[in-house]
């Protein structure tokens, strides 16, 4: 599964999705919520966490970090990485922890509804 | 913000790197891995980046959003704007300036009704090609009742002394037939046009009908409603005021009038017969306009047949006749036309040379910017997003270039119109008209759209280079384009300028011959003026004489005048009389009696000019009426009509004359002294055969005061002669009192006029094109540090290298200028007939202009490339080396 915080995008075949806008934003503040990460790790991570199901483009992911910065939801900051390189480390600010309790608020109230109806029907 | 991109950019590359290292860890070939890592980065996002694009509605809100973003490129980058800005002001500046000219001069529509249908007409003589004369009042007459043409009308244009109204002055009145206005198809603003029988003296109980020009009557009148059905004075005849046209209203378009009268004065005469009276008498102009239907060879056709008639009915004065025609604007633009069309081409070169530098820096800020176009590509925008954005901002520079190029064009029109020689009919009126504007917006939309083609094939070819290579390289020194056809624009731009310089050198050194022609007189410290005695109150011409006599004796006494004499015409004064002339020892047939100049003067004439007495003896006071007739002619005479002969002594009779002769012929005139050659109606134009009578034995009652003054005392001289003309009659108006020496500067302003503008042209072409080769040769050097270093380091010495560098742009520019020769010949073949009539003494091959324009052009290219030259020669190769 792929995952884009697009509103609409055009498939291959030429239909018109709607995904959930935020997905992309939740997994990301998420993430950072444990530690601060670099994107390539951030990706990386959503990719283990969700054993291998998610799988964050590139596109996507820088895009979604600058808009979350530019809303100061997020921080980022140069430093080394684990391979001695230097690498952009993005760690979550005191308002974007509040979002996150929000988007994940929001995202359980959601999920119940799709379960209720999911299991239900 | 800058910050922020790099940091962009080092982030992306390092996501990059990793993934490499991923793949490559997985096994992968590792160009393999770079390549598919590439390619997760990129592609899979465009497509969304497209649907995004689909989504904002017909993208019009992108544009807006890509100019905004396009608008604060060039804020980040001022140096690039204004260059680009400011270069591209120049030459559209330039072009519309001169666009204006042309649009006002040769392209307006004529202010009549119907203008395409008006003609201009001319009589000729059949057995001299090209030759242009006046229509006397008669022929006109016979002539101008044609089918094919719905009316014709005739003028001339004189300037008359008007009293009655306010201080005397000298107006410029044109005598028109009553026909005129109507033929014209225009309406006073206020009363009415002239009636049909109107051109017959006295028609309004003794006065005859006059309308006035709004500035006139608003001059004189206060406004033109209080002018209407007012008298005046004109020349001593009463007028009565019967329209007043509206306010800008001109005819004919070649000069200035004031007002307008009807033919009805020139047919009376206090001496002899009246001027409409004779048929030899060629000084009306006349326009025609076509009958419905016809067309203007079918008139020409008709009109000569009525003229085979009258040649036979009167074979002294109509043998050879024939009539002319041209469309009135054709006639107006005759004489500039070729020059503003060379204006024109030479500012479009200037254009073009200017858009290739433009063309440069854009595509300069282009691969600079490569890195910027890739990280846009990986950020997911799509081919069409980037080329958008490149198109947006070409268009911005465009417009801006084009706004910043009106300004400077509304500066240069005003500059134009002031500098401007007299006698370009309606340069006056260039401005930014409607349709210049819209070839400015034009011409910067078309520069936008050509340069902003050079970063988008930039870019296309960006997409096909590795995308990572572009990222990782940091846009440093991103792998050196083969710039071949840059090379080839910067050619193009020598060849456009050489064609350019060419045609200025040629314009520049026809214009030093004339300056350096000596016009057979010396104008310095010499005072010209014009004096019209009221025929009314100087009826018989022993008036006039004396009226002349009493004030060039009270000049002489004056002690800041050195000598005053009077004559018409006088050198380079715009006025020319020609007579016909006779040999009373061995008469002509009167068909064949040839014509020549004449001017008539007072004693002092030749010495106030110090024009040289070559052989016999000047006019004394003794020539009087009376006396022997005598005569003074000057060495182009003696060529051409007396080779080999001694002059002296020879009788001649010429046809004119003041003094009624009771139907007896015209006295024989003795030549009784030789003078020296004068340049009469342009400095460029030979010295014509020239009769001098004496004033006393052919009294005019309009002529020019030549007042030499003494050194330092011209502005006492001026005050002399207004004080002393006032003095003797206070309705006798001073006009055009001026220095001489401005009469023969204005005879070379045209072409002082036509040298400036191309000269200024070249000049702008030639440091356009030398920036162009600096700038690819500064770049040149710049990407070749690394080459240039190891020639050093294996030994190049440092001339050798300023050598490769100088040779290489010279090569360039001597290719553009061999192109640019060859060019400038066709065109010199192509229109130099037209133009060569602007040129005195020049070939339009002219060899000086060849040979310099190349040598100006090489010397300038060395000058442009010195710079990079040096700079690759001082580059130190260990440091050119570690760079890479």
């Amino acid at each position: 599964m792929t995952i884009c915080n697009c509103r609409s995008y055009s498939d291959p075949h030429g239909q018109t999705q709607r995904s959930r806008p935020g997905t992309l934003d939740l997994l990301i503040l998420r993430t950072l919520a444990l530690e601060p990460l670099h994107g390539w790790a951030i990706a990386r991570r959503i990719q283990q966490l969700s054993r291998e199901v998610l799988q964050v483009q590139q596109g996507s992911l820088y895009p979604a970090l600058y808009r979350l910065e530019r809303k100061k939801w997020i921080k980022g900051a140069w430093r080394e990485s684990e391979t001695g390189r230097q690498a952009r480390f993005y760690s979550l600010t005191a308002s974007g922890r509040g979002q996150l309790e929000r988007e994940q608020q929001q995202w359980r109230r959601l999920s119940e509804a799709i379960n209720c109806v999911v299991e239900e029907a | 913000m800058r910050m922020r991109e790099r940091d962009m950019e080092r982030e992306l590359a390092e996501h990059l790197a990793r993934e490499a290292a991923e793949r490559a860890a997985a096994g992968i070939e590792p160009r393999e891995a770079e390549r598919q890592a590439a390619l997760l980065l990129g592609s899979a996002e465009r497509f969304k980046e497209e649907a995004r694009e689909q989504r904002r509605g017909a993208g019009l809100a992108a544009w807006a959003r890509d100019l905004r973003y396009a608008a604060r490129g060039l804020w980040r980058a001022p140096g690039f704007a204004a260059a680009a800005i400011l270069t591209l002001a120049l030459g559209i500046g330039a072009n519309t300036a001169v666009f204006s000219a042309v649009e006002a001069v040769l392209i307006a529509p004529l202010p009549y009704a119907q203008p395409q249908r008006l003609l201009y007409a001319w009589e000729g003589d059949s057995r001299r090609a090209g030759s242009q004369e006046p229509f006397s009042y008669l022929d006109f007459l016979d002539l101008r009742q044609v089918p094919a043409l719905s009316g014709m009308a005739a003028y001339v244009v004189n300037d008359l002394p008007l009293t009655g109204v306010g201080a005397a002055a000298s107006v410029r009145a044109a005598a028109v037939s009553a026909s005129t206005f109507g033929l014209l198809g225009v309406q006073p603003a206020l009363g009415r046009a002239f009636l049909a029988g109107e051109d017959r003296p006295g028609s309004l109980d003794g006065a005859d009908a006059a309308i006035l020009s709004a500035e006139l009557a608003s001059a004189r009148f206060g406004t033109s409603a209080a002018a209407l059905g007012k008298r005046l004075t004109l020349d001593g005849r009463p007028y009565f005021v019967v329209g007043v046209m509206p306010a800008g209203f001109q005819f004919p378009l070649d000069d200035h009038e004031d007002l307008w009268v009807t033919i009805a004065p020139l047919q009376v005469s206090t001496t002899g017969p009246a001027m409409t009276a004779q048929r030899g008498a060629h000084w009306l102009q006349a326009v025609a306009r076509l009958a419905p239907g016809a067309s203007a060879p079918t008139a020409a056709a008709q009109l000569n047949q009525v003229a085979a008639r009258m040649a036979q009915a009167h074979p002294d004065s109509d043998s050879y006749l024939d009539v002319n025609l041209v469309p009135m604007l054709a006639n107006y633009t005759a004489a500039t036309q070729p020059v503003l069309l060379l204006l024109l081409g030479a500012v479009g070169c200037v254009l073009l040379i200017a858009c290739v530098n433009v063309a440069g820096l854009v595509l300069a800020r282009a691969l600079r910017r490569r890195h910027e176009f890739a990280l846009r590509a990986a950020l997911g925008a799509s081919r069409r997003a980037v080329l958008r954005q490149l198109a947006c901002e070409g268009l911005l520079v465009g417009l801006l270039g084009a706004m910043a190029g009106l300004a400077l064009a509304a500066l240069a029109d005003r500059a134009l119109v002031r500098l401007a020689p007299p006698g370009v009919v309606r340069l006056d009126q260039a401005r930014l008209s409607p349709p210049v504007l819209l070839v400015a917006l034009g011409l910067g939309l078309l520069a936008a759209v050509g340069f902003a083609f050079f970063p988008a094939l930039e870019l296309l070819r960006a997409e096909r280079c590795h995308l990572a290579a572009a990222l990782q390289s940091g846009g440093r020194g991103a792998r050196p384009s083969r710039q071949g056809w840059r090379r080839g624009l910067v050619s193009a731009q020598f060849c456009l300028a050489a064609a350019v310089l060419a045609a200025a050198l040629l314009l520049l050194h026809s214009l030093g011959r004339l300056l350096a022609v000596a016009p057979g007189f010396s104008p310095d410290h010499v005072l010209t003026a014009t004096l019209n005695v009221p025929d009314a109150r100087y009826p018989q011409p022993d008036d006039d004489v004396r009226f002349f006599d009493h004030l060039l004796d009270r000049l002489s006494a004056q002690a800041s005048i050195a000598s005053a004499a009077a004559a018409m015409p006088t050198p380079l004064g715009g006025n020319n009389i020609s007579v016909v002339l006779d040999w009373p020892d061995h008469p002509l047939p009167p068909a064949e009696q040839p014509s020549c100049r004449i001017g008539v003067v007072t004693p002092a004439y030749f010495a106030a000019l110090e024009i040289p007495l070559l052989a016999g003896r000047a006019f004394t006071a003794r020539d009087r009426h009376g006396s022997p007739e005598v005569a003074i002619v000057n060495q182009a005479f003696v060529r051409k009509f007396l080779p080999g002969r001694a002059a002296l002594g020879v009788r001649i009779r010429t046809g004119l004359s003041s003094y009624p002769h009771d139907g007896q012929p015209v006295p024989a005139r003795e030549i009784v002294g030789v003078v020296g050659d004068t340049r009469q109606s342009a400095l460029g134009a030979p010295a014509p055969p020239m009769i001098y009578a004496p004033q006393d034995q052919i009294p005019f009652d309009g002529l020019n005061l030549v007042v030499r003054a003494r050194a330092g005392a011209e502005a006492a001289a001026a005050a002399a002669v207004r004080s002393a003309v006032h003095g003797l009659d206070a309705d006798v108006p001073v006009f055009n009192l001026r220095p001489m020496a401005a009469q023969v500067e204005a005879s070379s302003a045209p072409a002082r006029f036509d040298s400036l503008l191309l000269a200024l042209f070249a000049a702008l072409a030639l440091l356009l094109a030398a920036v162009g080769l600096y700038a690819v040769m500064a770049q040149s050097v710049a990407q070749r540090r690394r080459e240039i270093g190891v020639r050093v380091a294996l030994g190049a010495r440092r001339g050798e290298i300023t050598g490769m560098v100088l040779r290489e742009g010279l090569l360039m520019a001597a290719a553009g200028i061999g192109a640019g020769l060859v060019l400038a010949a066709l065109l010199a073949r192509w229109i130099g007939p037209s133009v060569s009539a602007n040129l005195y003494a020049t070939s339009v091959y002219d060899p000086v202009a060849f040979a310099a324009a190349p040598l100006l052009l090489l010397a300038l290219a060395a000058l442009a490339c010195a710079l990079p030259a040096r700079r690759a020669a001082s580059a130190d190769p260990v440091q050119s080396l570690r760079l890479e």
